[in-house]
């Protein structure tokens, strides 16, 4: 069995285990449960949405607190991962509307962000003549987002798709754009 | 768009396919029978590859530690205590205006018994008055023994507090109703 269908069926059980424990009511197992399941992807789509690890770290708090607070009110209209991420995704794009002016005054001219650069860490390539962090940045934020997330989640069509909650169609399309145009970023620079 | 570029188009998300492993084994020796004769697409495929490589190995798979889910319960055990907090608070203000209400209202109870006794009172006093003065019960006794009904020796003071208690409950009920 591969790792995606692999983490399907776990996400299918997890999906089902919450349900139930929010049927009986018992929101804090649910809570307790989906949690785990949710952390790191929530994490993911947050880090790849706000691109600084630290501020991804806080909104990703916020956003399983919203989760929290409302979790009683969810009957399964939609799937938990959908719901889930579809939280994270209005978390992040508020706090985006919120912070944005005030990141571009404190931006660098040339638009490099260290915190990018530092998603690319341990293995840096010393000969390279434009890190992947900066090479990210000049990519549209829809091509940095699906690029970043799909690397982040183990190049995951399927897991990528449903985090941002686009179709996997638009998922291929947004990354074979944006690797076009990485590798012309990178012809330019050198 | 010259014919290179069309050329270019046309393969890229069929190179990037077989790069995600996202192609059926027909197309991958399709793809790769025209990598091994095409110049343009084996320098893009190479690029690609070592883009994919450098991508692969410098954006990792963060995740987060236990700690954040410490965080996040200690968050949680906060918000809830603080809801606890905020809801026993409003039960101990309904509470009170409950019973702030309930003590008006006695208070209203009393005023009205009072005002609609006094009334009664009155009444029964004005009516026995009138009764004596006019000799109505001594025609309305007449008139129940004319007709053949059994005498109340009380019938005149029965019908005066009849009179009076309505009159009585009708004065309580308009200060309850005009003033409460």
């Amino acid at each position: 069995m591969s790792q995606v269908a692999i983490t399907q069926a776990a996400g299918a059980d997890t999906e089902t285990a919450v349900l139930e424990r929010l049927g009986a009511g018992q929101y804090r197992e649910a809570f307790a449960l989906l949690l785990p399941h949710y952390r790191d992807r929530v994490f993911r789509l947050c880090l790849s949405m706000l691109q600084q690890r630290a501020w991804a770290e806080d909104v990703c708090q916020d956003v399983f607190l919203r989760i929290w607070r409302a979790l009683p009110g969810f009957a399964g209209q939609s799937s938990l991962s959908t719901w889930v991420y579809a939280i994270s995704r209005n978390a992040c794009l508020s706090e985006l509307r919120k912070r944005r002016p005030l990141v571009s005054i404190d931006d660098d001219e040339d638009g490099y962000h260290p915190e990018v650069a530092a998603l690319a860490i341990e293995d840096a390539d010393d000969s390279a003549t434009v890190s992947v962090g900066q090479m990210l940045e000049q990519l549209p934020e829809r091509y940095r987002q699906a690029v970043t997330l799909f690397y982040m989640e183990d190049k995951s069509y399927e897991q990528t798709a449903a985090s941002l909650g686009l179709p996997l169609g638009t998922v291929k399309a947004l990354l074979h754009r944006a690797r076009k145009k990485l590798i012309a970023i990178a012809e330019q620079a050198a | 768009m010259d014919e290179l570029e069309q050329h270019d188009c046309a393969w890229n998300d069929r190179l990037q396919d077989l790069l995600d492993a996202d192609v059926r084994s027909t197309e991958r020796a399709e793809i790769e029978s025209h990598i091994a004769t095409c110049p343009r697409c084996r320098l893009q495929y190479a690029k690609l590859k070592r883009l994919d490589a450098k991508l692969s190995a410098q954006i990792g798979a963060p995740r987060l530690d236990a700690a954040f889910d410490r965080q996040v319960f200690a968050k949680i055990n906060a918000l809830d205590a603080r809801r606890r907090e905020h809801a026993q608070r409003q039960a101990e203000r309904e509470l009170t205006e409950n019973l702030q209400a309930l003590a008006r209202a006695r208070r209203w109870g009393v005023v009205c018994l009072v005002s609609g006794v006094v009334a009664a009172v009155a009444t029964i006093y004005a009516i026995m008055t009138w009764s004596e003065n006019v000799d109505a019960a001594g025609q309305l006794f007449s008139f129940v023994t004319a007709i053949g009904l059994p005498q109340a020796g009380s019938l005149h003071t029965f019908f005066s507090f009849l009179i009076a208690a309505a009159i009585g409950g009708g004065v309580a009920k308009w200060i309850a109703d005009t003033v409460g």
